[in-house]
């Protein structure tokens, strides 16, 4: 999902594991995570509601965010 | 995000709110208007808007953000940038999404001043407004801001500016040099924003609609502010301590607290205007 979003050719230059930050590792741009949240919400349900959770954070914590966060999001969201 | 086929064109629209079942506490349920985020010119797209003040607008509104013509993850023409375009793309969004009734715009700059040609063009559809740093089209406006646009592009061509795009720079940095070389220098904008029609003060006395202002203190274009702030009936200026034009960025919590405020007394009003009419049957 994440590949569709940035491109293939960012992606396959990094291992992504739960430590892997967006914006510093990834160079995901603004528009392209809230492309990723979108489709994280049409793949797995309107209760993970991602423009909630986003605005529970500053912007610097959403510039700073790694990618286990948002899977603990994913797998914590009461279905 | 939808990608909605407006106008012939792809725009990249994002919806968010509550939809059919609005929050519990909200006394003003079901007296809210929808609410169109609109952001600023080249450098900007609705990231902006979506990562500070819409989601806490969308608790209990139904908010509409989409990405301008040539920006963000919208389609890209090399024509259709004039003013008037911009708010034929905002009616157009609006029937996209099913939206036929009016709606409250929250604008951005750039934004405000598509959002003051539709409020006087299609006053029908647009029941208020909150503007945000907004670029009024008075006289000289397109001229002003094409020569400042011209200048930054001139500066990538700065001593080893084009060599650093090249070799190091972030993704995102050379993504936003692309966009800014795309539409200042290949694609109509600049001619489209001189040959709009110009939004004159004697024009803006003819608004009805309830409308709010928010400008940072030291901003660039406060004196326009000023002209809006006499020209606009019953409008409201709100100036933000220590923030300059970029005052959505620099004190989000302050825009957000005053938009939504604003939005409840438009909600409240609603209410009010509803309740004294049902008394008036009884």
């Amino acid at each position: 999902m994440i590949a569709d979003v940035i491109g293939e050719e960012y992606v396959s230059e990094a291992d992504i594991d739960v430590d892997t930050a967006f914006y510093a590792d990834l160079e995901i741009e603004s528009i392209e995570f809230i492309a990723l949240g979108e489709a994280l919400q049409a793949r797995y349900g309107d209760h993970i509601d991602f423009p909630a959770w986003i605005a529970t954070m500053e912007v610097d914590d959403i510039i700073a965010l790694r990618v286990g966060q948002l899977v603990d999001h994913i797998t914590g969201s009461p279905a | 995000m939808a990608d909605l086929e407006v106008r012939g064109l792809r725009f990249n629209v994002v919806q968010m709110g509550p939809g059919d079942t609005p929050p519990a506490d909200d006394p003003y349920a079901g007296h809210r208007l929808p609410v169109v985020f609109l952001h600023g010119l080249i450098m900007d797209n609705l990231s902006s808007f979506f990562y500070t003040i819409a989601p806490a607008v969308a608790r209990t509104t139904d908010a509409v953000l989409y990405d301008l013509r040539g920006h963000g993850r919208t389609e890209r023409p090399l024509d259709g940038y004039r003013i008037e375009d911009g708010v034929d793309d905002l009616i157009g969004v609006l029937d996209a999404v099913g939206i036929t009734g009016p709606v409250h715009l929250v604008a951005n700059s750039f934004g405000g001043t598509i959002a003051l040609a539709a409020a006087l063009r299609r006053p029908d559809r647009i029941a208020g407004m909150v503007l945000v740093e907004a670029h009024p089209a008075f006289d000289g406006w397109g001229d002003e801001m094409i020569e400042d646009l011209q200048d930054l592009v001139e500066g990538f061509d700065g001593p080893g500016i084009r060599d650093y795009l090249a070799a190091g720079a972030p993704r995102s940095l050379r993504t936003m040099v692309r966009t800014c070389e795309e539409l200042v220098t290949v694609s109509s904008l600049g001619d489209d924003l001189r040959a709009s029609a110009p939004t004159r003060p004697e024009d803006l006395a003819t608004l009805s609609c309830p409308s709010l202002l928010l400008y940072g203190e030291s901003s660039d274009i406060l004196d326009r502010a000023f002209v809006l702030e006499d020209s606009i009936p019953g409008t409201v200026l709100e100036v933000v301590d220590d923030c300059s034009h970029a005052l959505l960025m620099e004190n989000p919590h302050e825009v957000e607290r005053l938009t939504l405020d604003w939005l409840d007394r438009q909600a409240g009003d609603a209410w009010r205007a509803a309740a004294g009419g049902q008394q008036a049957i009884r």
